[in-house]
């Protein structure tokens, strides 16, 4: 008996007890072959449910990860940029005030200073909602090629102000090259870097430490400053949320996206960060990358 | 120890807007002591020391809203406090300066009677007068 449908099979045994049940063969096939097709039919249903359950899901968190940003994202972008123009017309009018009257040279020489490291910061904060934009619309193919850390490293001390050689120690003993998108390493160490040399001790010169090592196979990157710390532990929830602010720094103000940033692009590039640190004693930034990112 | 009606305190975390700030206020010719801070911390630092030495506090602070550490509404609470602790029973003004005119901050405001003003960037010379007068710093 070839029936699978052992339900109606009792059914046609008790409808029809005096037939024949071997004449009812080619009806019970037909059957076979409906239930079949229909119960490929329903699985086939299932997986198009389930796809688009996933895919509403990972569009959910898409929107999410857009909203993460752009929650208070124009208001900040404006407050920002709306403070800086202020500031400039403020010291365009004191400008104006003692650009003509003899023995202001020096007053001028500082309000020009001060014009002129105004549109640098708002040159800053531009460049950095540009990136935020970029991770966030941009699904733009990341190229994933080695990257030479010593290489990468240099760069940054030429290009940040304040940062110099003999600030890093540097440990690449486990790994010196790892594979990631280039733009994004380089971002990364840039907003990693620049938070080490703001949040410095106020009478000492930057100390750094740039380690390499393995975390259950995973290539981690260790930068620690020496710098004046935060208690990652009171502020955990809220290191990594952009345009949060910690400390105040003698030497630059920040929008408050640096961390943020850094976590980003990481995860952008199936990494992750981790962060800990204590008051007046540094911070230690560890950059995860995935296994593979060391070949 | 008194409130001195000689001095200003401006607090915002833009070194720039002190800068500017401090120039608009000298050109008042009200004050003798312009002083502006960077951060809370400072700012109750200071404060604190005056305590110590026994001399008198500014009548008037300008607080910027927006700063890392604690917003400028908390600062205030804080200088309460601190006030509170030392038996310091005057109070000086307050006026809260911000690029701001977002509803919760407005909110903030009404629920602190310590300030007195919400002005709103940038600072003139019209602006203060106009604040001040109401409290009878002009003449």
């Amino acid at each position: 008996m070839k029936l699978r449908n052992k339900i109606l099979l009792k059914q046609i045994e008790r409808l029809a007890p005096q037939k024949d049940i071997e004449e009812w063969e080619p009806l019970f096939h037909a059957i076979d072959r409906v239930y079949e097709q229909l119960h490929t039919e329903v699985r086939l249903l299932e997986e198009i449910a389930n796809k688009m359950v996933d895919d509403m899901t990972d569009a959910n968190k898409n929107l999410e990860r857009i909203n993460e940003s752009l929650d208070g994202f124009n208001y900040h972008v404006s407050q920002d940029l709306k403070s800086r123009f202020m500031n400039t017309q403020s010291l365009v009018m004191i400008l104006k005030k003692y650009i003509n009257k003899p023995g202001q040279e020096d007053k001028v020489a500082e309000i020009c200073e001060k014009l002129e490291w105004n549109s640098e910061k708002a040159i800053e904060t531009v460049n950095e909602f540009l990136e935020i934009s970029r991770l966030d619309y941009e699904d733009e193919e990341k190229r994933v090629e080695p990257c030479k850390l010593i290489d990468c490293i240099s760069n940054q001390v030429e290009s940040i102000n304040g940062l110099q050689k003999k600030h890093i120690k540097l440990d690449l003993d486990a790994f010196d090259e790892i594979y990631f998108d280039k733009t994004s390493l380089n971002s990364v160490l840039r907003n990693v870097l620049t938070n080490a040399i703001k949040y410095k001790k106020e009478d000492r010169e930057p100390e750094i430490e740039i380690k390499t090592s393995f975390n259950f196979d995973h290539p981690v990157i260790m930068i620690r400053d020496h710098g004046i710390g935060l208690d990652t532990e009171k502020l955990k929830n809220e290191l990594f949320k952009p345009f949060h602010r910690f400390k105040n720094s003698k030497f630059t103000e920040g929008n408050g996206v640096g961390l943020f940033l850094i976590r980003k692009t990481m995860e952008s590039g199936g990494g992750s960060v981790s962060i800990y640190g204590k008051e007046n004693e540094g911070v230690t930034l560890s950059l995860k990358f995935k296994k593979d990112a060391v070949r | 120890m008194q409130l001195d009606r000689s001095k200003i305190l401006l607090i915002d975390d833009n070194e720039i807007t002190n800068f500017c700030n401090k120039d608009i206020i000298g050109d008042l010719n009200i004050f003798n002591e312009i002083l502006a801070f960077t951060s809370p911390s400072e700012t109750l630092d200071y404060l604190k020391s005056l305590f110590e030495n026994k001399e008198d506090i500014p009548a008037v602070f300008i607080v910027d809203v927006k700063m890392p550490e604690m917003d400028g509404f908390e600062l205030i609470d804080e200088i309460d406090e601190l006030f509170e602790e030392h038996d310091f029973e005057l109070m000086p003004l307050f006026f809260i300066l911000t690029t701001s005119n977002h509803k919760r901050d407005y909110e903030q405001f009404d629920k602190t009677p310590q300030a007195k003003e919400y002005i709103t960037k940038p600072l003139s010379e019209e602006k203060l007068k106009e604040m001040l007068s109401k409290f009878s710093f002009l003449s």
